[in-house]
């Protein structure tokens, strides 16, 4: 095992120069930096809020009397969990490990067991970051709360991943073994699982039949009905074989009860670390031959990363699709646009807005005579305003046809005759102009909700209601047809700005962004998600500021001084008139992009990176 | 005796170099790849850069493609700086890396299609089929790069780069992977293109292929030039060879490889 710990200790030391070695560069000191502070202001914000708002972490604190029931709640859903997963016949003997750790360790006079352990051991880095951020988000800033969630939760999700990994060894093992062998192992732990839940089945029964009807004051008859004791008395049965869950998921919730001495909290994580120890013994001496499985895992984790597998599949007469025809003489820059958004889809654009223009009028038409019930208005109401509203906000996180991808070909994209600035802008309008087409859609689907809500008498209304269409003069459908044509530039302009931002990040700190389509939970990922997001509300709210106030003035001299009524038809010029600041924001973020692409030194950064495609 | 480096005497044109590098050099990392290399290549020339690994071979290449910007010194292509005429000298050359780097998404024919637009090939169309043709590729026309073989990658990479009629020609190890007739069909590429009028620069490990194709020859070791000039030119440097020593001697005693 020494060699693996070794090499497991420098490759982390190797990852930590590596990281020291950015600080070097200013760009990645200040990111750090950024990342830091905004990461402490969880940490500190009990210092930082006196008369703070109700976080996350005290409003865990405030469910003490609810605990039973919810400890109760959980170890029946973890038991479920845990059944319905052994009932599935399928699983992969995989491991954690690389394609290079594969061909290097395999072959070396390595034991077994210390090879799974090791495997084990290295799958542990993403379960204690993904424990660090549940355990610094709900901790509420107090370190003692913070530690045992700390705790708690790492215990839970190595459990769960010891026993996935366990019982997919267990699986694949079922294959290695003659059919008739397998089959019978398969049937007993089958009819056993089905077995233990209907002599269950009464206890739960009547344990369900006795629970009080859920309001605000149910709390301690929920406890009671739940409490351990009670499910001892009535179901002993079920308390039995609830009673692993409950170790493993007690510590966790004793963390929760305020009153709990130290002492009971260290002895309830006594069953879930000998749980752990032994799940941990019982995946190492598994006898499973893992390492096929484990090689096919991680070729398909490597050609997931460039997503080539993906196009394998389109058919002949989609491979002659394009967005719009690219003729061979025009600005060079449109090639780039043409060729992301194809990464996307190679659906014609002519065709996807005039088919969805067409899809939404007649659609309108028709509701409009029809009617529809109240209940899909009001869901297509709410799905159409949320797409309307979050699609351009994300539309730099969802879609990565951009320089995220291009930079994994920087030799060829580097090489081609085209201004930084131009460059910079083809790569930010492919994700722009699908946001806005999705958020489009969106409207539509808002605008077939309005003409359906003109034929009925439908009382559920998100952004737009008849009262507001009545008292611009309009109807309810021409105002949502004005609010569209209002809403559509601002759509572009945001969508915009967020694909404009995460190609800066992009450019801006090369060595922290996943290159390629997908995307990763990976630490460096979410706190990349973190800062651009941070990056983003900043920038639209300094992009929005001057548009708000330049509608303000513009309605406070129409209203105020030249007491002239608002009307309807007004609303896409306001539109216009906030779109306008944000445009420049991003034509001037355009033109810093321009310039860093010119001054981008990829030597380092992206052509000696680690891993590259 | 291969064909050109034998005997080979300076066209009238290398007075006008295409290619001309003054005082390269590129450091990262504190690593100095590149120090201070200079050279020259005229129009129809083709010169072979070899050297040992990490002898800057690739990080010359990159900065003679305008793909790193050099730590000092000048690039110039077609009398354009790379520095500030970026455009004019990107529209006249050509890259093509030792990995055949390709869009997973696009076909062959859009490739074409890209390049064509990316560099204003009035032509392009009737252009790119006629490459196409030329490589083999035709029946691959609506292939993604996942579907071709290692040798139709590289030969796809090479018709877009010779899509534009580039006057300069850049290859970074370009028989990597291929097979013999891939191999054959690449070195006729390379001349052709030459006596098309463009000036290549190949960097190879292949001595051979250097030595068969190449009209000079520049060895380079630890960022370093060590030796520039047709074979003969070299093999004047070393008294003690033989007279028809072949490139690889020259280069193991170049190098100090030998020792």
């Amino acid at each position: 095992m020494t060699p693996l710990l070794f090499l497991m200790w420098r490759s982390m030391l190797g990852r930590v120069t590596g990281w020291l070695r950015l600080m070097k560069q200013p760009k990645y000191l200040v990111g750090t930096l950024a990342g830091v502070a905004w990461m402490s202001m969880f940490a500190l914000r009990p210092v930082l809020r006196a008369n703070r708002a109700a976080s996350l972490g005290d409003w865990v604190a405030d469910i003490t009397e609810w605990l039973p029931a919810l400890e109760s709640a959980g170890a029946l859903a973890l038991g479920v969990s845990l059944s319905l997963w052994w009932l599935w016949p399928f699983g992969k003997a995989s491991l954690e490990l690389s394609e290079t750790e594969l061909h290097l360790l395999l072959p070396a006079p390595v034991r077994r067991r210390h090879l799974i352990q090791y495997a084990l051991l290295r799958s542990q880095w993403g379960v204690l970051f993904g424990c660090f951020m549940i355990a610094l988000f709900s901790s509420g800033g107090a370190p003692d709360r913070f530690v045992w969630r700390f705790v708690t939760v790492w215990l839970f999700l190595t459990l769960w991943h010891l026993h996935g990994r366990g019982r997919g060894l267990w699986v694949a093992r079922l294959q290695e073994l003659p059919a008739a062998v397998a089959w019978r192992r398969r049937a007993i732990v089958v009819a056993g699982v089905v077995l233990v839940w209907l002599l269950l089945a009464p206890g739960i029964a009547s344990i369900a039949a006795s629970l009080p009807e859920l309001n605000a004051d149910t709390a301690p008859a929920l406890g009671h009905a739940l409490s351990p004791e009670r499910l001892y008395a009535e179901a002993p049965l079920l308390a039995l074989l609830l009673t692993p869950m409950r170790w493993v998921i007690g510590p966790f919730f004793a963390g929760l009860a305020p009153d709990t001495p130290l002492v009971g909290r260290l002895a309830s994580v006594t069953w879930p670390l000998l749980l752990l120890v032994a799940h941990n013994e019982w995946v190492v001496r598994s006898q499973t031959l893992f390492e096929e499985a484990t090689l096919e895992r991680a070729r398909q984790r490597a050609a997931r990363g460039d997503a080539a597998s993906r196009f394998r599949k389109v058919r002949q007469r989609q491979r002659q699709a394009a967005p719009f025809s690219l003729r061979p003489t025009g600005v060079p820059a449109i090639a780039i646009v043409w060729k992301n958004l194809m990464l996307a889809h190679r659906t014609r654009l002519a065709l996807a807005v005039g088919g969805g223009a067409a899809v939404v009028a007649i659609s309108a038409v028709v509701v409009a005579f029809t009617g529809l019930p109240d209940w899909l208005i009001a869901i297509m109401m709410v799905a159409g305003a949320l797409g309307l509203i979050a699609t351009p906000l994300m539309a730099g996180h969802q879609w990565r046809n951009d320089l995220r991808t291009d930079l994994l070909r920087i030799e060829v994209i580097r090489t081609w005759p085209i201004d930084g600035w131009r460059m910079f802008a083809a790569q930010v309008a492919p994700p722009a102009i699908i946001a806005s087409l999705y958020a489009a859609g969106a409207g539509g689907l808002l605008l077939i909700a309005g003409a359906a809500a003109g034929a009925t008498d439908a009382t559920v209304f998100v952004l737009v209601s008849p009262d507001l269409a009545e008292s611009l003069g309009v109807s309810l459908v021409t105002l949502l047809l004005l609010g569209l044509a209002t809403a559509l530039p601002l759509v572009a302009a945001i969508a915009s700005l967020s694909a404009t931002l995460q190609n800066l990040v992009a450019l801006l700190w090369p060595s922290w962004i996943q290159l390629g389509q997908r995307r990763s939970g990976s630490a460096a990922h979410i706190g990349q998600g973190m800062l651009t997001g941070i990056g983003l509300v900043l920038a639209l709210a300094v992009g929005l500021l001057p548009g708000a106030l330049l509608v303000g003035a513009w309605m406070f001299l129409q209203l105020a001084v030249a007491d002239l009524p608002l009307v309807a038809w007004q609303l896409p010029l306001l539109g216009l008139t906030a779109v306008v600041p944000l445009a420049v924001i991003v034509g001037m973020l355009t033109r810093f992009g321009g310039v860093l692409w010119d001054q981008l030194d990829p030597s380092v950064e992206l052509l000696n990176r680690e891993g590259r495609s | 005796m291969p064909r050109r480096l034998r005997g080979y005497s300076l066209p009238s044109a290398y007075n006008h170099p295409m290619i001309h590098i003054e005082e390269l050099v590129k450091v990262y990392d504190g690593f100095r790849a590149v120090d201070g290399l200079s050279l020259q290549v005229g129009t129809g020339q083709i010169l072979g850069l070899v050297g040992p690994n990490g002898a800057g071979k690739t990080t010359t290449l990159r900065c003679l493609a305008g793909i790193i910007p050099p730590t000092s010194g000048r690039v110039t292509i077609a009398g354009f700086d790379l520095q500030t005429h970026p455009l004019e000298a990107r529209k006249r050359l050509a890259f093509v890396p030792d990995e055949p780097h390709l869009f997973d998404h696009l076909t062959t024919l859009d490739h074409l299609t890209l390049f064509s637009r990316l560099y204003g090939v009035e032509d392009g169309p009737a252009r790119a089929e006629a490459l196409l043709e030329e490589a083999g590729l035709h029946d691959q026309r609506l292939s993604f790069p996942s579907e071709l073989s290692r040798g139709m990658k590289q030969k796809l990479v090479v018709a877009c780069a010779l899509l534009h009629r580039p006057e300069v020609l850049v290859l970074d190890e370009p028989l990597t992977g291929l097979d013999p007739a891939a191999m054959r069909r690449m070195k006729r590429t390379v001349r052709d293109t030459a006596t098309a009028g463009a000036s290549v620069i190949v960097s190879s490990h292949m001595l051979q292929l250097v030595e068969e194709v190449c009209d000079r020859v520049l060895i380079v070791n630890r960022g370093k030039k060590v030796l520039m000039g047709t074979l003969d030119e070299i093999r004047l440097q070393f008294p003690d060879v033989d007279a028809d020593a072949d490139l690889e001697t020259l280069f193991m005693r170049a190098t100090g490889a030998d020792q």
